[in-house]
């Protein structure tokens, strides 16, 4: 509720507010006189309150252009009367009425009143990655299969033989190895939409790296899916990077890397490991993956839930493509080298 | 035996103690290290696991499990 644009509404609420206050009090009809708030006045229905909405109606335009004033409504007096209510940023305000055409004024300080805003996802960015984009949507925001309630990343524009591609993970876009291809991938993932396929078809799995389980090596989670004419551009949102370098580097241990993605928006973290082997839980089964970097974050977890499919980048205005984003837990986050993603799917990053 | 050596050389050995979730090249204080991560150090993995390799510092990292990270309802 936007208080300062609906005086009206706000001082309507209010009144709800005071009368459900007052018929409330006033069935305590067995209360001993001299016992708390004079009450009844107006009979089996309560105090009467049309004084004090007249004066409140009559008042209340001059009342809201005063500095200091949040708001006004009705109300009750501790003695029971109905009041005019006016409402104050803080104690000092001056120049306020103490009656209104013979109904008493109560100040109420409240400070400012603001509308209550989704809280700014950890990461900073202003964009929230889980919101539906206008089309070219960025990269590092909110996708998903549409035949499952779930959500990763976005993690890039790629393109192959001509034709332009979401980068993602298989576990994203392919429901690990389950997928046909031509299955429609949504802006935001079903998870972001209340499990409702209500997002935008931005792209057609086209093509997915098999994910196999048991004691078998493994080196991406990766997959692609054609982008519908105009659906996907190739920067992140303002709070990001921009547009990636298309050159992907080798990470180093230590290398600073940073990543835009739907749960934790963008941050920054440090290579803590490369080529290592990692034992990764999935819905299906265990899988080992081989060769992989391993990022721990520098303010907090790189990534959670969500953040799959994200570009992990050099932590400079490069850019330049070092891993994708498939796993982790609280404290690490595992990507697949970037090369060997590039390679197995024989793409090139659409980037500078 | 090179770090990367080392790494290739115990990484099954180590990944088949339980709780070790995985194995890479790490760093400890600047010198290469092989990086050992355990879902949780117990005593028992504190005793099993080597403080050297070859030469080579091991370094343990506490992860808890490693998930595939999308989010699901079905998890």
């Amino acid at each position: 509720m936007h208080l300062n644009a609906s005086p009206a509404a706000f001082g309507r609420a209010l009144l709800l507010v005071g009368a459900l206050f007052a018929a409330a009090c006033s069935t305590d009809s067995t209360a001993p006189a001299g016992d708390g708030p004079e009450l009844g006045r107006g009979g089996a229905q309560g105090p009467d309150f049309r004084a004090a909405n007249a004066a409140k109606d009559k008042h209340v335009e001059g009342l809201m252009e005063q500095d200091g004033v949040e708001g006004v409504g009705v109300t009750l007096t501790a003695r029971g009367e109905p009041a005019v209510a006016i409402f104050t940023t803080h104690g000092a305000v001056g120049g306020l009425p103490r009656a209104l055409d013979g109904v008493p004024v109560e100040l109420m300080i409240t400070g400012k009143i603001e509308a209550i805003l989704p809280r700014a996802k950890p990461g900073g960015g202003g964009a929230n990655p889980r919101d539906e984009f206008a089309f070219p949507v960025p990269i590092g925001v909110s996708i998903g299969n549409a035949s499952e309630c779930a959500a990763g990343t976005l993690g890039a524009r790629v393109t192959r033989g001509g034709a332009q591609y979401v980068l993602s993970n298989n576990h994203v876009l392919a429901r690990q190895n389950a997928a046909s291809p031509g299955e429609d991938i949504l802006q935001p993932g079903r998870y972001d939409t209340a499990c409702n396929a209500t997002g935008s078809v931005i792209a057609d799995l086209s093509d997915f790296v098999e994910i196999r389980f048991g004691n078998q090596n493994n080196t991406v989670d990766a997959a692609i899916a054609q982008i519908r004419a105009g659906a996907v551009g190739n920067g992140t949102h303002g709070g990001g990077y921009g547009v990636p370098d298309s050159d992907p580097v080798v990470a180093t241990i230590g290398m600073s890397v940073q990543k835009c993605g739907r749960t934790t928006n963008c941050n920054t973290g440090t290579v803590s490991s490369i080529n290592a082997t990692v034992n990764v839980q999935y819905s299906g089964g265990v899988a080992r993956f081989v060769n992989q970097v391993v990022i721990s974050g520098n303010r907090g977890a790189f990534s959670r839930s969500g953040d799959s499919g994200s570009l992990i980048v050099t932590n400079n205005a490069a850019a330049n493509p070092v891993a994708l984003l498939f796993a982790g837990s609280n404290t690490v986050t595992i990507g697949n080298r970037i090369q060997d993603v590039l390679q197995a799917l024989s793409i090139t990053i659409d980037g500078n | 035996m090179t770090i990367s050596e080392a790494v290739a050389r115990y990484t099954d050995s180590l990944m088949a103690i339980p709780g070790v979730v995985g194995v890479g090249e790490g760093q400890l204080e600047g010198k290469p290290a092989v990086q050992v991560m355990v879902v949780e150090l117990t005593s028992e993995l504190r005793r099993r696991l080597p403080t050297t390799l070859n030469g080579h510092p091991v370094q343990i990292v506490e992860t808890g499990v490693i998930r595939a990270q999308p989010d699901s309802s079905s998890r």
